[in-house]
């Protein structure tokens, strides 16, 4: 899909402090290795706890209503969807992927606006990269900045990765939102 | 977007008879070489080819009809409003369309509609080269072009964001005939 916006950021939106009382809660919590559906080669690693706190939630969806409609997409959405915590250890990355399937889930739906929030960032390397290639055969990736309490909205389908992480650990929520296919 | 088939294609959808006959009157039409992005320019490395325009709405129900049933067995199910006219292309020797998509890059222009479904339907097959190749890009890294099945009277309907292009003609001409389904933009 051709889109004039492929990725919309609030930097800063949430405070240092909130960030880090959901990095309190995300480590809390009993944490499994990330798994993809992708399975011809290993190309995650990163440990995940999934969240069922709808406070954060609710904190999050005025961002995703207002990235659809400043961004242009205008994407049908649906505001229901558990909260992933990921920890990218020394070493931890996440390649080159898109959040969506070929094929809808059991209910019909398919992923279509993905949101990242950076937790901190007194770690080195884990830069997060996005793509949507605008010409057949050429790659133009753009970082985006990792400063604590930044929020990133982007269509699930875009192509978007996560350096390896040099020093530190990153700490980030990651939403998928579904709605109906594009029609 | 994701979508589980990148093309859908009816073989030998016209006869030979009809696909003659719009070669003749495809013929009468070719006024112009190929251009791009909303014929600002004839782009010369990208696109070369000769094109006109058929203004018959008996065709233009047939390919409806199949742009409908692609649109519901290939599982897309796009919104979709009306086709622009019916494009003829000659594509002779040394003639090629390098990878695009038909999508509008400035929806303003258009009244807020983008191309959502395009077609492509080959009225001969006596030449060499000139393959419809699309590639629905399931790798970052790694291209994967496809060619789709031609034939004399093939119509092949796809998500109008799909990169395609059409190798260079290597012998004899390749005559076709293009046409754009417009409608909202995805959502």
């Amino acid at each position: 899909m051709r889109l004039k916006h492929f990725v919309w950021s609030f930097p800063e939106a949430l405070d240092s402090a909130m960030c880090d009382r959901i990095i309190e809660l995300g480590l809390s919590k009993q944490k499994s290795k990330a798994t993809v559906q992708n399975k011809e080669e290993n190309y995650r690693e990163s440990n995940v706890v999934w969240l069922n706190d709808k406070w954060i939630v609710e904190e999050l969806i005025p961002y995703i209503y207002t990235a659809n409609e400043r961004a242009g997409w205008n994407f049908q959405w649906e505001p229901v969807e558990s909260i992933q915590f990921t920890e990218y250890n020394k070493g931890g990355y996440y390649d080159w992927h898109r959040d969506s399937f070929e094929e809808p889930d059991g209910t019909g739906k398919i992923r279509k606006i993905s949101v990242t929030i950076n937790l901190n960032d007194d770690f080195e390397g884990g830069d997060m990269w996005f793509d949507n290639a605008l010409e057949y055969n050429k790659t133009d990736p753009k970082k985006i900045s990792k400063s604590t309490g930044g929020i990133t909205v982007f269509p699930s389908h875009v192509w978007h990765k996560v350096d390896k992480v040099k020093k530190g650990t990153r700490y980030s929520l990651v939403f998928w939102f579904k709605g109906n296919p594009f029609v | 977007m994701r979508v589980q088939h990148s093309a859908w294609v009816f073989d030998k959808a016209l006869n030979k008879q009809t696909c003659d006959e719009l070669i003749r009157i495809g013929e009468e039409q070719i006024i112009e070489d190929a251009t791009v992005d909303g014929g600002k320019q004839p782009a010369k490395k990208t696109r070369i080819c000769k094109t006109g325009w058929i203004y018959d709405p008996y065709i233009m129900d047939q390919i409806m009809e199949y742009v409908s049933t692609a649109n519901v067995n290939a599982g897309w199910n796009f919104d979709y409003d009306i086709p622009q006219a019916i494009q003829f292309t000659k594509y002779e020797v040394g003639n090629h369309y390098n990878w695009h998509r038909d999508t509008n890059t400035d929806i303003s222009k258009t009244g807020g509609a983008t191309r959502k479904i395009s077609i492509t339907i080959n009225l001969n097959d006596d030449y060499e080269g000139g393959d419809l190749e699309i590639d629905s890009e399931d790798h970052y890294w790694t291209k994967n072009p496809r060619k789709v099945r031609s034939g004399l009277g093939n119509i092949a309907v796809f998500p109008s964001d799909t990169y395609h292009r059409v190798t260079k003609v290597t012998k004899g001409i390749r005559y076709s005939l293009v046409v754009w389904v417009m409608g909202e933009p995805w959502r």
